[in-house]
């Protein structure tokens, strides 16, 4: 029998080793060669070697790469490299020329004409000129195309027409407020209309802007790699800088996992790490060996939407004592460890029109709080810790979805004041379901969007209906009428006196408890300069800036 | 043996039914309108496009005029299109499938040598620190979740020891880690079912008679041992075949590999219900003829097997 062990034993561990051979036979030599961030760094220090960047993304890689057909905004970023839009945005939320010269509208706001660069071409060859532009908008307004999301945002479009070769003009039938925001977003690039009648339905691999960019593989599910464009000359100047980009080759890959991409940076396989989670910020800032970027999101915050109509939430004093009894900063800190922005605005502080005297509207005042709640007649009769009014306890549901650790913290600080709110955390289609049929009393929302016509969506009365985004179920003529104005005023200093009316109505009635904005993160290698978000981090990284240390 | 696999056939086709079904109904059992299911939430819609798109899924027709039309197109390899990718939906299943080919055969090789191996060990030296170490291995396998093996392997052999890449390098050199994953996982089962069955083996009359004949150790381990200990194990890498796919949902997460287990959850997350539907559709459809092949195999390796 021992010969038998013997033999077993030096068999297994043979075919154990032989195991451990195949794996590793697979191993490279040193760093992985090829496209790993060690290596794109080393050789940029040589001069004239290519400059290669690796980037990782944090979250789902859009099914398509053209932000004209796919909704998400990780689609908007990348067809932002690849293609110029018409209309740019500088760091202070200002509509600057991009591949439009200059821009008029008509008194009645309806009729848009653009006069466009004579110097463009697409990456291959087209001149870029009126004819381009209008192919562009036929195409997104066709519904052939199934254009999500920028058919919307473009509103109301009756034509678009060749005015002379390089000025353009579209006529919407009402005056369409989010217009200079839209064309200023990754959403509505502009692609040679004579690679998309080419490529047909296969324009997907071919995606030919005349950004700074240029498609030069793209594997869906694993990577995509672009390459600098070496005729571009026609950056808008709040750039950094003129010309051509300063990174040669780019690859881009998206990873859902925030671990693993975190672990893929840390190993040296890329050299940015784009939008991880706010619980591995600290490590980062921590290391010095890595240098940490961040911004500030836009849109509306993090917060739970009051069910006006169900009591005890119909009654202002309540909404208001709620709104006293909320201490953001807390949840801040316990939640995302401070790497959030609190918030007490019914917006971002960073959104365009921002009101920010509504930070101050409800300071965290417990007392107060408790002064409104007598007022309205809830007391603690029983000496249990909750308050009643006619024998029925000061009880709410608090629909929760996304942010599991977001309810307890809430309950905790509204127990503070005798109300007893009781938590269901629901998943996504639930949470709409709930909200479209008004079954709760706050319920859990977080839109961040790019342009602060988000207010009319949320607070119009006439979304109140299955789909809508009016889940507060708030009715006021006033308010709607201020909303359907901010909606069709071009002029974008009108349109924020409106919005900051809007903002005080909202703030003042407490239709939402506002809690806190999440910020956009980056982490880069030191090598890594001038790589950062644009004024909306949701849609814009300014890859055109980046360099790489010699 | 043809009218085994007949009547194994035979026994298909209401399986195959009650998935269909059960697929179909995913859509319909969520709460809510699935055109609204799949707009709202992620960007501003109007009504128009809800409308547009329950047109597009079919879903003003009665409940049962859209099975029908959902089971007729699929027996005709029609799995509708995909609401994102704007394509058929057996393309972009086909255009995922080599990837988790690769895994789920590298990972069934793994699983086969290190379990097979490590069960043998376990048994030849049954009460040694070897079949304990193994044991807690095996343990070890069984009851770490996948993702977590996963995520300690790559900041084993990616960060901290830089041995494979995590998400770059060639398709090879990817592979490596989460082949290893997926394989040791499945290992455990196998190696913990080669050891017992192989303990009873070497007790056995005809082990002692090889013995006796005057054979050597390597023959009577690997002829008459291995033998009559694979077939039970035949069985349960049938099984893995599942344990496998489910699995490749996780690791394909995890190491961001393009398959179609990664598929599945994105068309779920992204609610896309024609790819959710068809990935599901089509994993359960190969699951179900692998342990069809695996019966057969089963079958013809032991004569005593008759249903």
């Amino acid at each position: 029998m021992n010969i038998l062990k013997r033999t077993a034993t030096i068999a297994t561990l043979l075919g154990l080793s032989l195991l451990l051979l195949v794996s590793c036979t697979a191993v490279p030599a040193g760093p992985a060669t090829g496209e790993t961030g060690a290596e794109a760094a080393a050789p940029a220090e040589a001069s004239g070697e290519p400059k290669e960047l690796s980037i990782i993304y944090v979250g789902n890689e859009p099914k398509l790469l053209d932000a004209q057909v796919d909704p998400f905004d990780s689609a908007a970023i990348v067809s932002s490299w690849l293609a110029d839009t018409l209309v740019g945005m500088d760091m202070d939320k200002n509509f600057q020329p991009y591949l439009a010269e200059s821009w008029e509208v008509s008194e009645d706001g309806t009729v848009w004409t653009f006069t466009l660069r004579q110097d463009v071409t697409f990456h291959d060859g087209t001149p870029f000129n009126a004819e381009a532009v209008k192919f562009n908008f036929d195409r997104i307004l066709d519904p052939a195309t199934q254009s999500a999301q920028s058919a919307a945002m473009i509103g109301p479009v009756v034509s678009t027409e060749v005015v002379d070769e390089f000025t353009f003009r579209l006529t919407h039938s009402a005056p369409w407020a989010r217009f200079l925001d839209a064309l200023s977003e990754g959403f509505i690039p502009m692609w040679s209309p004579t690679a998309v009648q080419e490529y047909g339905a296969d324009f997907q691999q071919h995606l030919i802007g005349s950004g700074p960019f240029m498609l030069e593989e793209y594997v869906p599910a694993d990577h995509t790699t672009l390459v600098k464009n070496p005729d571009y000359n026609w950056a808008p100047a709040y750039m950094a800088h003129q010309g051509p980009a300063q990174i040669d080759r780019v690859t881009l890959r998206f990873i859902s996992e925030a671990s693993t991409a975190v672990a893929a940076f840390q190993a040296g396989e890329a050299d940015i790490v784009i939008r991880f989670p706010p619980a591995r910020v600290a490590e980062f800032r921590s290391d010095a060996n890595t240098v940490l970027q961040e911004g500030e999101f836009t849109g509306s915050p993090v917060l739970f939407v009051m069910n006006i109509e169900q009591p005890p939430l119909d009654d202002i004093n309540v909404r208001k004592a709620l709104r006293h009894a909320i201490n953001q900063e807390e949840i801040v800190q316990v939640l995302w460890a401070g790497e959030a922005i609190p918030t007490k605005g019914v917006m971002y502080p960073a959104s365009l029109c921002y009101w920010a005297e509504g930070e101050n509207a409800y300071p965290f005042d417990l007392e107060a709080a408790n002064a409104l709640l007598e007022e309205a007649g809830w007391v603690d009769s029983d000496g249990d810790g909750i308050r009643e009014k006619d024998g029925q306890p000061l009880r709410l549901t608090l629909v929760n979805a996304f942010v599991d650790a977001l309810g307890p913290i809430v309950q905790a600080q509204l127990k503070e004041i005798g109300v007893d709110a009781q938590i269901e955390l629901v998943p996504g289609p639930v949470q709409l379901e709930r909200a479209a049929s008004g079954d709760f009393h706050t319920i859990f929302q977080h839109m961040a969007f790019s342009d602060p016509g988000v207010l009319d969506m949320l607070y119009n009365s006439k979304n109140l209906k299955p789909g809508g985004w009016s889940w507060t179920r708030y009715q006021n003529p006033e308010l709607d009428a201020i909303l359907d104005e901010s909606a069709m005023t071009v002029d974008v200093t009108r349109r924020c006196e409106l919005l900051t009316q809007a903002q005080q109505i909202v703030s003042d009635e407490a239709l939402v408890l506002p809690l806190y904005g999440n910020k956009w993160f980056a982490a880069m290698t030191p090598a890594v300069q001038g790589f950062g978000p644009g004024p909306r981090p949701n849609v814009d990284i300014w890859l055109y800036n980046t360099s790489l240390a010699e | 043996m043809s009218a085994y696999i007949w009547s194994r056939l035979a026994t298909l086709v209401p399986v195959l039914l009650l998935i269909s079904i059960f697929v179909f109904s995913i859509m319909h059992l969520l709460p809510g309108d699935p055109a609204m299911l799949v707009l709202a939430g992620e960007y501003a819609t109007t009504p128009e496009q809800i409308e547009t798109l329950r047109e597009q899924l079919g879903l003003n027709d009665p409940i049962y005029t859209q099975y029908g039309r959902f089971l007729g197109n699929a027996l005709q390899g029609d799995l509708g299109n995909s609401v994102h990718f704007k394509r058929p939906v057996s393309e972009v299943i086909l255009e995922r499938l080599p990837s988790t080919l690769q895994l789920t055969v590298v990972a069934m090789l793994i699983a086969a040598a290190l379990g097979i191996g490590l069960g043998t060990l376990a048994a030849v030296h049954h009460g040694s620190w070897l079949d304990n170490f193994s044991m807690v291995l095996s343990l070890v396998g069984v009851s770490m979740p996948i993702f977590f093996i996963g995520l300690l392997l790559i900041l084993i052999f990616g960060v901290r020891l830089g041995w494979f890449p995590i998400v770059g390098g060639t398709p090879l050199e990817r592979l490596v880690l989460p082949a290893l994953t997926l394989g040791f996982a499945s290992s455990s089962v196998i190696a913990r079912l080669v050891r017992s069955s192989l303990l009873e083996v070497l007790r056995q009359d005809y082990m002692v008679t090889a013995y006796a004949k005057g054979l050597t150790s390597w023959l009577v381990l690997f002829r008459h041992g291995m033998r009559n200990t694979l077939i039970p194990v035949v069985t349960i890498l049938g099984l893995q075949i599942g344990g496998m796919l489910s699995g490749a949902v996780l690791i394909e997460t995890v190491f961001s590999r393009p398959g179609l287990g990664r598929l599945a959850v994105e068309a779920i997350l992204w609610k896309d219900f024609p790819l959710a539907q068809g990935t599901i559709l089509f994993t359960a459809v190969v699951y179900v003829v692998a342990s069809l092949i695996v019966d057969i195999v089963y079958a013809s390796l032991d004569p005593r097997i008759r249903y």
